[in-house]
């Protein structure tokens, strides 16, 4: 077992293991990750594909729950909170970028980004007008109306992109980001993945091949559930 | 309009064919409900009006013997009241009043029931007098204008008029328009009668004011305004019994004849009255059942989304109010649209039948099974939509996720 620490950090995990129950087997996915990640930090987690990166982003975002161990984020520990305290973090505090995108298929680019945008205290224009701002920047001003269908690969993931960031979230999990899109919108996602970390949030991006690694603070490798320094 | 709204309007409109379908599932449930529940609700009070007037009916009267009035009964071929075959006593006419006055008892009239020689022959005959004013007991016990096969039914307001029940008529040789002498007096045979089983049958009918001078010159003293048979009509076929027992301690020592058929209605009448329930319930359970799994469909087709809404961020009761508002909606659209399409069904198709007519006749009477069949869909639409909300919104995103 390794042990990733990094001063002052934001978002801890220790002997976190997760099983699951796949006919009539208990397949052991995370076999005791220790990791932490500080404040304007981009760490790599790079690993073959069903290594277990996807369910460690998982666990680290509050959508699924630990078989054991704990994980701490900004003091808190996520294993203890409940369903609607998670939701409440990821709502505010956590952006995330899911493999395939993960775009409401039935939603235009700029609902899908309005979506992920925080609510409270915030009025609807001004939500709208925040999620049409964020689109704009990532150069796809013009296709706001458009639904996810009617997006490229690379549009598609800058509105997941954009919905990711909007928040301004203090931690960001990017699973496979650039897996899907062409050079040109790979340096993009990358280049705004290192901004939000210069801008203080904590980065874990997940990639089994293309991100630059020297991009990165810190590159790990899963291999048999444990993450490994390269 | 409160972004709940907006998402859920603009789910329903970006998910045409999946909406018109669980609008259309739930329309055509909630028509099934309204057209079958007015139908069978018609067919159900149709049948029970009927049953409920069936063997509803009998007459009283006091044997000769009885030890109300212990006078030695007449010799088979003498003249004389009878009633049901046997000879009978007159009693007053405040006993019809009496058992009219029963609340069991719907209607009750007085019958004089004589048994005379004809003067010619000396054959034996009845002559009955009744009163055609009071035709609801008279109908269903003695003869009734639907049983007249030739000429008129006797009228209140006739004198020297007579009415022939048609075996008699016909063993006599007479027809409509003839004449008919009894105890001396000529009647004119206005009208001929098959009233069938009847527990009051006579071989001649008059109208009571013309029987009674013609009965007193029999018996040779006044009859005034006694009768020796009550006819009874009694309110409905479950209270017949009640009816019957009411009337034997009015008028002590009576005997009453009825047919039993009043049982098998009151039977069938509750049986029926069960099956509609029954019928009712199966519907609006399968109709729920049909939403249920419709809208169970839907839900399960938008896992994944449900887990990227998880994700990012929305709150369980938010996904549930979601996707409880959808289901709400397209039932609310669909139980509406349901009702027009039964008022259309119920107005434009089956009024050809006698069921359809009844059943479309009447709006207000319907607005409980319209009002039913709203309530239906708006709890189709909660429990439809309910269910798998909760069901999916348990689930964590990462598994919601995952299972596509």
């Amino acid at each position: 077992m390794s042990e990733e620490r990094s001063e002052g950090s934001l978002l801890e995990c220790s002997g976190l293991v997760r099983s699951f129950v796949m006919r009539h087997r208990v397949v052991r996915v995370l076999c005791g990750v220790d990791l932490a990640v500080g404040r304007g930090e981009v760490v790599l987690i790079s690993g073959r594909s069903g290594a277990g990166k996807s369910t460690l982003l998982g666990l680290l975002g509050g959508m699924d729950r630990p078989t054991a161990g704990i994980i701490t984020f900004e003091g808190r520990r996520l294993d203890r909170l409940s369903a609607g305290e998670l939701a409440e973090l990821r709502r505010t505090r956590i952006g995330i970028i899911f493999q395939n995108f993960n775009l409401l298929p039935s939603w235009t680019a700029l609902e899908n980004v309005e979506a992920g945008l925080a609510r409270h205290g915030r009025l609807r224009a001004e939500r709208r007008r925040q999620a049409a701002a964020m689109l704009d920047e990532l150069g796809i001003g013009d296709r706001l109306r458009n639904l996810p269908l009617e997006l490229s690969a690379g549009e598609q993931q800058r509105v997941a992109l954009a919905r990711a960031l909007a928040n301004r979230p203090s931690l960001v999990l990017a699973d496979e980001p650039t897996a899907d899109v062409d050079t040109d919108v790979a340096r993009e996602i990358v280049r705004r993945l290192v901004g939000a970390a210069r801008q203080g949030a904590a980065v874990v991006v997940a990639t089994h091949g293309i991100f630059p690694a020297d991009t990165a603070d810190r590159v790990l490798v899963m291999h048999e559930g444990r993450l490994h320094p390269q | 309009m409160s972004y709940l709204l907006e998402c859920t309007l603009r789910e329903l409109r970006r998910r045409k064919a999946r909406t018109a379908v669980n609008v259309f599932g739930c329309a055509l449930a909630v028509a099934l409900v309204v057209v079958l529940v007015g139908l069978v609700s018609s067919a159900k009070s149709a049948a029970n009006a009927v049953l409920t007037s069936t063997g509803t009916h009998f007459i009283a009267f006091v044997p000769l013997c009885s030890a109300a009035c212990p006078v030695d009964a007449p010799a088979g071929d003498a003249e004389s009241f009878v009633a049901n075959g046997v000879p009978a006593t007159l009693f007053a006419a405040d006993y019809v009043a009496k058992v009219g006055g029963l609340p069991t008892v719907k209607d009750a009239s007085p019958f004089l029931l004589y048994r005379l020689k004809d003067e010619r022959d000396g054959h034996l005959f009845t002559i009955g007098g009744f009163d055609p004013a009071s035709p609801t007991a008279v109908a269903t016990t003695c003869c009734a204008a639907t049983d007249v096969i030739s000429g008129r039914f006797v009228r209140p307001d006739d004198s020297g008029a007579a009415m022939l029940e048609e075996a008699y008529a016909r063993a006599r040789g007479l027809n409509t328009g003839d004449t008919l002498a009894v105890a001396g007096e000529l009647l004119t045979v206005v009208g001929m009668v098959n009233p069938g089983i009847r527990p009051a049958k006579a071989d001649v009918y008059v109208p009571l004011p013309d029987a009674r001078p013609l009965i007193e010159r029999r018996i040779g003293h006044p009859v005034g305004d006694q009768a020796n048979i009550v006819l009874v009509e009694v309110a409905g076929s479950s209270l017949q019994g009640q009816a019957m027992q009411s009337v034997r301690e009015t008028i002590p020592g009576c005997v009453i004849s009825t047919y039993a058929c009043y049982k098998p209605a009151a039977l069938v009448a509750g049986i029926n009255e069960g099956s509609a329930w029954l019928l009712t319930i199966v519907i609006a359970v399968s109709a729920a059942a049909f939403a249920l799994k419709s809208q169970l469909s839907s839900v399960i087709e938008r896992r994944r989304e449900i887990g990227i809404l998880k994700a990012i961020g929305w709150a369980d009761a938010r996904v549930v109010a979601q996707i409880l508002a959808e289901s709400v909606l397209q039932a609310v659209a669909g139980g509406f649209i349901g009702c027009i399409a039964a008022e259309v069904l119920l107005w434009a198709i089956l009024p050809g039948s006698a069921v359809g007519a009844a059943a479309a006749g009447s709006l207000p009477g319907r607005l409980p099974v319209i009002a039913l069949g709203m309530a239906l869909a708006l709890a189709g639409g909660v429990i439809a939509g309910g269910i798998p909300a909760l069901v999916a919104a348990r689930m964590r995103p990462a598994e919601a996720l995952r299972r596509l």
